[in-house]
C-alpha cells in the first residue's frame, strides 16, 4: 500500500509519500498527486519513507514535474531520498546530465540522482 | 523480504519439484492443484508471481490467466506457463490471455530460476 | 611435404621452450608446492606438447605427454598434492620427452614406460571416484572458445504501452542485461505526458542500451525472449572487432550524434565556433534535444570505459607475452648484414658530401647518418635477448650436481633481465656449464666440512649479469674453499709450466689455471674433469671476443668474471694504417699508443722491445709480419695491447682513430689465415682487415721459439 499526506506550509506544500510506489498503486497515486499539487505553487516531494518504487511510478513523478513546469510552478524532490529510489532511477536509466526538453530552469528531478 | 510465488499444477511430483527449486532459491512458495484452487488461495494473500501448468482439471491454466488479469490485485502479477514442445497453439492462447512468459517442460531447476528472475527480483 | 617439415620444426622449437617452462615450473614448485599458477603453467605446457605433438605426427610424444597431463589435470584440480616424488617424476618425464624430441626416430629411446607406470599409479588412485569431474573441464573449454570475443551492441528497446498488464517489468530485463557485460542504460522520457493525461498503467518509457559483452547476440535476444511480441527491439553491433582502437574509444560526441542521425554535420559546424562543451552548445543552439544528447553521451562514456578496460587488459597481456614474435636467426642475420652495408654507404655519403661542400647535401648526409645510427642500434637490439633463460637452465644443472655430489647448493640469480646478443648466449652455454661444474665440484665443500668450518651447510652459488659499457659482465661466485695459489704454483712447477724460481703475482698464478693442460682435481669425478680443461673455456670466451678473470680467497670462495661484448656483429676498433692498407684492432685490448722513432730502434740493437715509461714492452712489427713492402715512415706508432695480462705492442705506420664497425666474415677461402678475424668496409669503400691480436702474439711467440732453436 501507498499513502500520500500533504503538509501545507506558507510558501510550499510538502507531499509525503510512504509505502510501495508500485504499479498496483499507480492509479491511486496519480490521483493523489494531482490533488496535492494542484493548488500549490511550490511542491516538495518527500520520498524518504517509500519502500519500493517501480518504473510506472518513476513515470508518474516525471509527469508531475512536467505538469508543474508547464503551469510555471515548481516541483522538487526532498534531498534525503532513499537508497531504493537511487537504485530504481539508475536501473531504469533515468539518471540525467541534462534535463528534458521541457527544461527551462534546469529543475529536472533526476539530475544528480 | 522474500517474494511469494504460487505454483499451480495438478501433478504432485511437478508441484514438489518446482516448490523445492523455488524454496532452494529463497522464495516463499504456495502450491495449488488447479486454477480454482489457485484463485481461492490468492484471495487475501500477497502473491508476487504465479507459475502455472496449462492442462488441469476444474480450471485450466488459460482460464486462470484470464481470471488473474481481470482482478485488480493480480492485474500486473507475472504469470509463467509450463508448456511442452507440442503445445505451441496453447502457448499462443496463453500469451493472448496475458501470460508473461513460459517454460518448456522438461526443465532444470536452474532454467526455472533463470526465468523467474526475469519477473521478480 | 616440405611444408610439413617446416611445421615439425616449429613444433620442436616450441616443444623445447615448453619443456624449459615445465622444468622451471617444477623447480619453482619445490619452493611453493601450493602455487596454482605454477601448476597451471605445467599443465598447459604438457597440454600443448601433447596437442600439437599429435597434430604434427609426434605420436610417441603425444601419447607419453597425455598420461603425464592426465595426472597434472588432477593436480590442477587439487586431487593430487604436489610432492617431491611428483616433481622428480615430472622432471624425468620432461627429460624423456626431450630425448624423444632429440632423436629423429623415437624407437631407440627407452625408459618411458617405466616413468609412466608411476604416473599411472598416481592417476588410478584418484580415477574411479573422479570420473564426473574429468568431463567438466572439457565442456568448459569448448564453451569458452565461442564466448570470449567482446562485442559492443546498441540496443533500442521500446516496450508496448500495455507491457505492465502482462506482468512484465521492463527494468528487470535491463537488470538482466547488465549481468551480461558492461552496460549503459538511458531511458527516454519524452513520451511521458502530463500528470492529468497520463495513464498510470501504461509504459511510456523507452531505452537506448549500449552493452559490451562476450556472450554474443543470442544471449541478448534471450533476455528479451518473452517480450518479442510486446515491444520494438533492435540490436545492432557497433563494434565487433573485440578490440577498441584509438579512434573508436575516443569517439567525439559530435561523431556519435551524427552517426545516430540526431544532428547534421552542418548543425554541428555551426555551433563549433563557441568555446563550450560541445553538448551544451548543441542544446543551447537548439539543434538537438537534451535526452538524445544524453543517449549519445552515455554511449561515449561507455566506449571510454570499455577502452580503458581494454587497455589495462592489453597491457597485462603484453606483459605476459613478452617473447611473442618468432623470427628465424637467418632473417636477423640478413638484416644485420644489410644494416652493415647501409652504414658503409652512409659513411661514403658523409665523406662525399663533405668533399663537395654542398650545404644541402651535407644536411641530408647528416640526416641519413642519424637515421642509420638509430636503425643500427635498433637492429642490434633486436638480436639481444635476456640472459635469464640461459641462467635458469642452470637451476636444473645445479640441482642435479648437488644430488650427485651430495653437496647442498643454493643457486641465486641476479640480473636475469640483462640483455646480450643471442649468438653470444648460445655460445655461452658450454663454458658456463663447465664453470658451474667446477664451482660445485672443486669449490663448494661437503656439508659436514662446511659446518666444521663454521660456514652454513648449504653452499651458495651466485650467477649474475650486468651491463658495463659495450660489455656484459657475468660473474660466477661461490662461497666454497677458494683456490690455494701455492697448490696451483706447485702444480705448474710440476708440469713444467713455470720455473720454481719464477716470481708470479697472484693474478698470474690464477691465470695458469686457464692455460692448456692444467687440471687441479685430485680425482676425476663424473662432474668435472671430463678431460676438458679451463683452457677450453678460455678459448670459447675469447672466441666471443670476451675475457675471463679469476679472483679467489682461500677458504672464502672464488669469483670468475666473464667480460663479453654485447654483440658480435659490431666491433669497437682502432683503425690503423700500414702502407696503403687499413687494419682494425679490437679496442678492448688496446691500452695506449706510443711513438717509435728510428733512434728508439737503434737503441735496442735490433731487439723488438720498447721502453715505455721505464717498462720494457716487446712489440711485433706488423709491416714485417704481413711482409708489406715500401718505405716506412720515420716515426712509426706502437699500439700497446694487453693480452693475458702481458703488454705487447704492435707497430703500425699511422693510427687513424677509433672506429665502430660492422664485422664481415671472410670467405671460406680465407678462414685459415691466422691473425685475421674478419673484415670491414670503410666509408670510402676500402676494405680493412680486423686483426686477431691474440693469435698474432701466439704466432710470433712460436716463431721466436723456432728461430731460437
Amino acid at each position: 500500500m501507498a499513502d500520500i499526506k500533504v503538509e501545507k506550509r506558507e510558501d510550499n506544500n510538502i507531499v509525503v509519500i510512504t509505502g510501495e510506489m508500485t504499479i498496483q498503486n499507480a492509479s491511486a497515486l496519480r490521483d493523489a498527486l494531482i490533488q496535492s499539487t494542484e493548488c500549490a505553487e511550490h511542491v516538495i516531494l518527500d520520498l524518504k519513507d517509500v519502500t519500493e518504487i517501480d518504473l510506472s511510478c518513476l513515470q508518474l513523478l516525471c509527469a508531475a514535474h512536467r505538469t508543474s513546469v508547464n503551469s510555471q510552478k515548481s516541483l522538487k524532490l526532498k534531498q534525503d531520498y532513499p537508497e531504493i529510489l537511487k537504485k530504481a532511477v539508475t536501473e531504469a536509466g533515468y539518471s540525467r546530465y541534462f534535463g528534458c526538453k521541457l527544461e527551462t530552469e534546469k529543475s529536472c528531478i533526476w539530475k544528480g540522482i | 523480504m522474500a517474494k511469494t510465488i504460487l505454483i499451480v499444477d495438478d501433478s504432485a511430483s511437478m508441484r514438489q519439484l518446482v516448490t523445492f527449486a523455488l524454496k532452494d532459491a529463497g522464495y516463499d512458495v504456495i502450491a495449488a492443484v488447479d486454477g480454482k484452487d489457485a484463485l481461492g488461495k490468492l484471495n487475501g494473500a500477497k502473491i508476487d508471481m504465479v507459475v502455472t501448468d496449462l492442462n488441469m482439471p476444474n480450471m485450466d491454466g488459460i482460464m486462470l490467466i484470464k481470471q488473474l488479469r481481470s482482478r485488480p490485485s493480480s492485474k500486473f502479477t507475472p504469470v509463467v506457463m509450463l508448456t511442452t514442445e507440442s503445445q505451441e497453439t496453447k502457448k499462443q492462447e496463453g500469451k493472448l490471455a496475458g501470460a508473461s512468459g513460459w517454460i518448456v517442460k522438461p526443465f532444470t531447476p536452474e532454467k526455472l530460476i533463470e526465468v523467474i528472475k526475469k519477473f521478480v527480483k | 611435404m616440405a611444408d610439413m617439415d617446416k611445421h615439425k620444426e616449429a613444433y620442436m622449437e616450441e616443444a623445447y621452450e615448453l619443456l624449459a617452462e615445465l622444468e622451471d615450473a617444477m623447480l619453482a614448485l619445490e619452493e611453493t608446492p601450493d602455487d596454482g599458477e605454477l601448476i597451471g603453467r605445467a599443465f598447459r605446457a604438457l597440454h600443448t606438447i601433447k596437442g600439437s605433438g599429435s597434430m604434427f605426427g609426434f605420436d610417441k610424444i603425444a601419447a607419453f605427454a597425455h598420461e603425464v597431463e592426465t595426472v597434472f589435470d588432477l593436480v590442477r584440480n587439487g586431487k593430487i598434492p604436489v610432492t617431491k616424488q611428483l616433481i622428480d617424476l615430472t622432471l624425468s618425464a620432461r627429460d624423456h620427452i626431450k630425448r624423444l624430441l632429440d632423436s629423429p626416430d623415437g624407437d631407440t629411446v627407452t625408459g618411458g614406460e617405466e616413468i609412466l607406470i608411476y604416473f599411472r599409479k598416481l592417476a588410478i588412485q584418484k580415477e574411479h571416484k573422479e570420473n564426473r569431474d574429468a568431463v567438466a573441464p572439457i565442456i568448459n573449454e569448448c564453451a569458452s572458445k565461442t564466448e570470449n570475443k567482446n562485442i559492443t551492441f546498441r540496443i533500442q528497446f521500446r516496450p508496448n504501452p500495455d507491457i505492465f498488464t502482462k506482468g512484465i517489468d521492463p527494468v528487470l530485463l535491463l537488470d538482466e542485461l547488465c549481468t551480461l557485460g558492461n552496460c549503459k542504460i538511458l531511458a527516454y522520457t519524452d513520451a511521458i505526458p502530463q500528470l492529468e493525461d497520463i495513464d498510470p498503467e501504461s509504459c511510456y518509457t523507452y531505452w537506448d542500451i549500449i552493452i559490451t559483452t562476450s556472450k554474443g547476440m543470442n544471449a541478448i535476444k534471450d533476455v528479451f525472449i518473452f517480450v518479442e511480441d510486446e515491444c520494438k527491439l533492435s540490436i545492432d553491433v557497433i563494434d565487433d572487432t573485440g578490440k577498441f582502437d584509438e579512434e573508436f574509444g575516443n569517439k567525439k560526441i559530435g561523431e556519435i550524434l551524427i552517426e545516430r542521425g540526431f544532428i547534421t554535420q552542418e548543425n554541428l559546424r555551426k555551433v563549433l565556433g563557441q568555446q563550450k562543451r560541445i553538448g551544451e552548445m548543441l542544446v543551447e543552439a537548439n539543434v538537438i534535444e537534451p535526452q538524445k544528447l544524453e543517449a549519445a553521451l552515455s554511449e561515449q562514456q561507455h566506449l571510454r570505459e570499455i577502452k580503458s578496460i581494454k587497455e589495462t587488459k592489453q597491457s597485462t597481456q603484453q606483459a605476459e607475452a613478452a617473447s611473442s614474435i618468432r623470427v628465424s636467426s637467418d632473417k636477423l642475420d640478413r638484416l644485420v648484414d644489410l644494416v652493415g652495408e647501409l652504414v658503409t654507404v652512409q659513411a661514403r655519403l658523409t665523406q662525399t658530401a663533405a668533399s663537395k661542400s654542398d650545404a644541402e647535401l651535407i644536411l641530408i648526409a647528416e640526416e641519413v647518418e642519424r637515421l642509420t645510427e638509430e636503425l643500427r642500434d635498433n637492429t642490434m637490439s633486436v638480436r639481444l635477448v635476456p640472459i635469464g633463460a640461459l641462467f635458469s637452465k642452470f637451476k636444473r644443472l645445479v640441482r642435479d650436481l648437488s644430488a650427485e655430489t651430495g653437496k647442498e647448493v643454493e643457486m641465486l640469480i641476479e640480473g636475469a633481465e640483462t640483455e646480450i646478443d643471442k649468438t653470444v648466449i648460445e655460445r655461452l652455454n658450454d663454458p658456463l656449464v663447465h664453470l658451474i661444474r667446477n664451482s660445485i665440484d672443486h669449490g663448494i665443500e661437503q656439508p659436514g666440512k662446511r659446518s666444521s668450518l663454521g660456514k652454513p651447510a648449504q653452499g651458495l652459488l651466485q650467477l649474475s649479469a650486468r651491463h658495463s659499457g659495450a660489455y656484459v659482465l657475468i660473474e660466477i661466485v661461490d662461497d666454497g674453499a677458494g683456490i690455494d695459489p701455492e697448490v696451483i704454483r706447485a702444480k705448474a712447477v710440476e708440469k713444467g709450466m713455470i720455473a720454481p724460481a719464477d716470481d708470479l703475482t697472484e693474478k698470474e698464478i690464477f691465470s695458469l689455471i686457464l692455460a692448456p693442460g692444467f687440471s687441479t682435481a685430485k680425482t676425476i669425478t663424473n662432474v668435472s674433469g671430463r678431460g676438458v680443461g679451463m683452457d677450453v673455456v678460455k678459448r670459447a670466451i675469447e672466441n666471443l671476443r670476451g675475457s675471463i678473470d679469476i679472483t679467489s680467497r682461500k677458504g672464502v670462495g672464488t669469483t670468475i668474471t666473464l667480460q663479453l661484448p654485447l654483440t658480435l656483429a659490431i666491433i669497437e676498433g682502432l683503425l690503423v694504417k700500414i702502407g696503403p692498407d687499413y687494419y682494425v684492432m679490437p679496442l678492448f685490448s688496446v691500452e695506449e699508443c706510443v711513438e717509435l722513432t728510428g733512434d728508439d730502434i737503434a737503441r735496442t740493437h735490433g731487439r723488438q722491445i720498447a721502453n715505455v715509461r721505464g717498462k720494457i714492452v716487446p712489440y711485433i712489427s706488423l709491416r714485417e709480419q704481413f711482409s708489406i713492402n715500401g718505405g716506412k715512415p720515420s716515426i712509426e706508432q706502437i699500439v700497446i695491447t694487453s693480452i693475458d695480462g702481458h703488454r705487447v705492442g704492435f707497430v703500425v705506420d699511422h693510427v687513424i682513430g677509433e672506429h665502430q664497425t660492422v664485422i664481415k666474415s671472410l670467405g671460406r677461402f680465407y678462414k685459415t689465415i691466422e691473425g685475421i678475424s674478419g673484415a670491414t668496409i670503410l666509408g670510402d669503400g676500402t676494405v680493412a682487415l680486423i686483426l686477431d691480436v691474440v693469435k698474432l702474439v701466439q704466432t710470433a711467440e712460436l716463431e721466436e721459439v723456432t728461430t731460437n732453436a
